[in-house]
């Protein structure tokens, strides 16, 4: 009953849209306002079980944390920052793959993935062989529309596959450069939202408004002795996507609700990275992925467009889940 | 079945008589795979701090400072010296390969390294230096190119070293700065580097370190004392390059031997060692220096290392 409401409602609202063949593809340079004229028409879902996605135009922009951050970490590489050219544009999840999503994958797919991922437990990490995408473990049970998580970078690209499968279109993770390209939607200040300087001090934050992240609620339910938002955002655990406001290019949740594999090998630099959107990767394989945005644990200097953490390939962890992008050509 | 056993034992015997008695070859002796193929050397596996912790902050140290445990897990060969200018020669003459750009060389005009094509050191003109030179002004491309020329001429897995491989042999079991210890001044014996008879010739205008190696200049390759691998020049005379790319970071490096190369390549590549022209903080094992793949200096130039087939593991 449930399910098929949601057909319904998938199929009508896919009538009512222009396919995303017809969107333009032109390379649009990034300035903010520009990206206003892109909400609406060029979005799309190309079946009842995908995701939603919105067209990112092609730009050039500085990738990594701007001069003066006083938030910026020069342990990571996020200084300084890197102009980098995006030549093409790109399609993105408008939200990270929710439950339902990843649900429909493993159901048609009969995809086994392990357990053993990682909660807060007692203030701290900790990791439990039954805890899984099923049951992270949270208070309540995750609804089918909040981001799914312990997932790790093998069910991410399993999920991409499948999708990519299922539309004829390639689905993949995002380069880290397209992701923070389409974090900072054109702007260039530590969060899309405009909070500058470190919010970790402030006595209130604007945080709460735009992003699931690590607030007075989650604080006290949690109990990770970092620092929190001074706000409220009414969710501890993960929020169902879309919740908060989105940014300029249409996304949501970039900052917050789940931090989000990108394809790229980690190091703690810049240097030698290619100048564009294709992700840096080495030739052997690596042992760590960038994960970038934060999550509802993620203290207030950790949940900006520039901050670069580094997991375990292998890594689940109820705080980390992914959002994908679709190649337009 | 008695006579094939009778004739089984004949045939045993008479081979064995045939047959020169085999000694079991050093494993640790120098070998060469052709005349002109550069004198090979087998170091054992190993593990080993690369970079150095908590080195002083001096230019492009940073990846230095943090200092990785890296193992080497098998033994592999490496060059006792730097590549010669006869073994280069051999290969330009042998192969189509064509050196491109300009090289930089001391001028002694401008009194300054630069790159002038009048001077530049092309292949006639090493034809005129000395064949035990070790071959300079040859790019990352050149390096490239000339180990897999010698990888197709010998059959053998010839490839530059990675720079893990590199900075293992250059210490060959030593933690100080230098191989020698934790003195610039004590290497002469060791290393042809900017020293004191340098800079009787040339004013680099940076500090010579403080001993006589005897060069003014690029030395014969295996002119001074080996480190304890028995390995040559591997600190000074030129520098070397290895096959990685360049971050300056080592976080997520790969933690064995093997080469940190990007997907889709790299614009910069890593050069070691320092020359006879470096001062004393470019010369320590850990130092690296990025180049571009395409650069070719009087400074820079190689050595080869070699897989070494399985039956030589494990002894």
């Amino acid at each position: 009953m449930k399910l098929r409401m949601r057909w319904a409602l998938a199929l009508c609202w896919m009538a009512a849209l222009p396919t995303l063949a017809a969107v333009p593809t032109a390379v649009v340079p990034a300035a903010p306002g520009a990206a206003a004229a892109l909400s609406g028409p060029q979005t799309a879902r190309e079946c009842a079980n995908c995701p939603e996605i919105v067209v990112v135009p092609g730009g050039a922009f500085r990738f990594g944390a701007t001069a003066g951050d006083g938030e910026a970490d020069v342990t990571t590489g996020e200084t300084p920052a890197l102009p980098v050219t995006i030549a093409h544009a790109f399609a993105m999840t408008r939200t990270e793959i929710t439950v339902a999503q990843f649900g429909a994958f493993v159901e048609a797919t009969q995809y086994q993935s392990a357990g053993d991922c990682r909660v807060v437990s007692g203030g701290a990490w900790q990791r439990f062989p039954e805890r899984s995408w099923q049951d992270p473990g949270f208070p309540s049970p995750q609804t089918d529309s909040e981001p799914v998580v312990c997932v790790n970078v093998a069910d991410a690209k399993a999920y991409a596959a499948w999708l990519t499968h299922e539309t004829g279109h390639t689905y993949r993770l995002p380069s880290e450069v397209e992701w923070e390209y389409a974090a900072r939607a054109g702007t260039s200040t530590a969060r899309f939202f405009s909070e500058t300087g470190s919010d970790e001090r402030s006595l209130l934050s604007l945080a709460c408004e735009y992003a699931n992240v690590y607030d007075a609620g989650a604080a006290h339910d949690l109990d990770l002795s970092v620092p929190y938002a001074r706000c409220v955002d009414g969710h501890t655990y993960t929020a169902p996507v879309a919740t908060y406001r989105p940014n300029a290019f249409d996304l949501y949740d970039l900052i917050g609700n789940v931090r989000e594999w990108t394809e790229d090998c980690y190091t703690a630099s810049h240097e030698g990275r290619p100048d564009d959107a294709r992700p840096w990767i080495w030739a052997g394989g690596c042992e760590q992925r960038v994960v970038r945005g934060g999550s509802y644990a993620s203290r207030p200097s950790h949940a900006r467009a520039a901050v670069r953490e580094a997991e375990l390939e292998g890594l689940r962890q109820a705080d980390l889940g992914f959002r994908l992008v679709r190649d337009m050509n | 079945m008695s006579f094939n056993f009778l004739r089984t034992t004949l045939v045993a015997i008479t081979w064995a008589l045939l047959t020169p008695p085999v000694f079991a070859a050093d494993p640790t002796a120098p070998f060469r795979d052709c005349p002109d193929c550069p004198e090979m050397q087998r170091v054992p596996a190993g593990t080993f701090l690369m970079g150095t912790p908590g080195t002083p902050a001096e230019g492009d140290a940073r990846a230095e400072s943090q200092a990785t445990v890296i193992r080497i897990a098998r033994p592999f060969a490496i060059g006792r010296t730097e590549i010669t200018q006869h073994e280069f020669r051999v290969f330009l003459l042998d192969s189509s390969h064509e050196q491109r750009g300009d090289c930089v060389v001391w001028d002694e005009e401008k009194s300054r390294f630069s790159t002038d094509p009048a001077s530049s050191s092309k292949e006639g003109d090493n034809a005129q230096l000395s064949a035990d030179l070790p071959a300079f002004c040859l790019s990352w491309q050149d390096a490239r190119a000339y180990v897999q020329w010698l990888a197709k001429k010998t059959g053998k897995p010839y490839r530059l070293p990675s720079e893990a491989e590199w900075e293992y042999v250059a210490r060959a079991g030593a933690v100080t700065l230098w191989p020698w210890g934790d003195a610039a001044a004590d290497g002469c014996d060791f290393a042809n580097t900017y020293d004191l008879n340098g800079r009787e010739r040339y004013a680099l205008g940076w500090d010579a370190v403080r001993c006589h190696d005897g060069y003014a200049e690029v030395a014969p390759v295996g002119a001074l004392r080996p480190n304890a691998f028995g390995l040559y020049d591997l600190i000074g005379n030129v520098a070397e390059w290895v096959d990685d790319c360049y971050t300056d970071s080592y976080v997520g490096r790969p933690k064995d031997g093997r080469s940190w190369f990007w997907s889709g390549g790299c614009r910069r590549h890593v050069v070691r060692g320092g020359s006879w022209a470096s001062p004393a903080a470019q010369t320590r094992s850990a130092t690296r220096t990025p180049v571009d793949a395409a650069f070719r200096s009087q400074t820079v130039g190689m050595r080869v290392a070699l897989d070494l087939d399985g039956r030589a593991e494990g002894r």
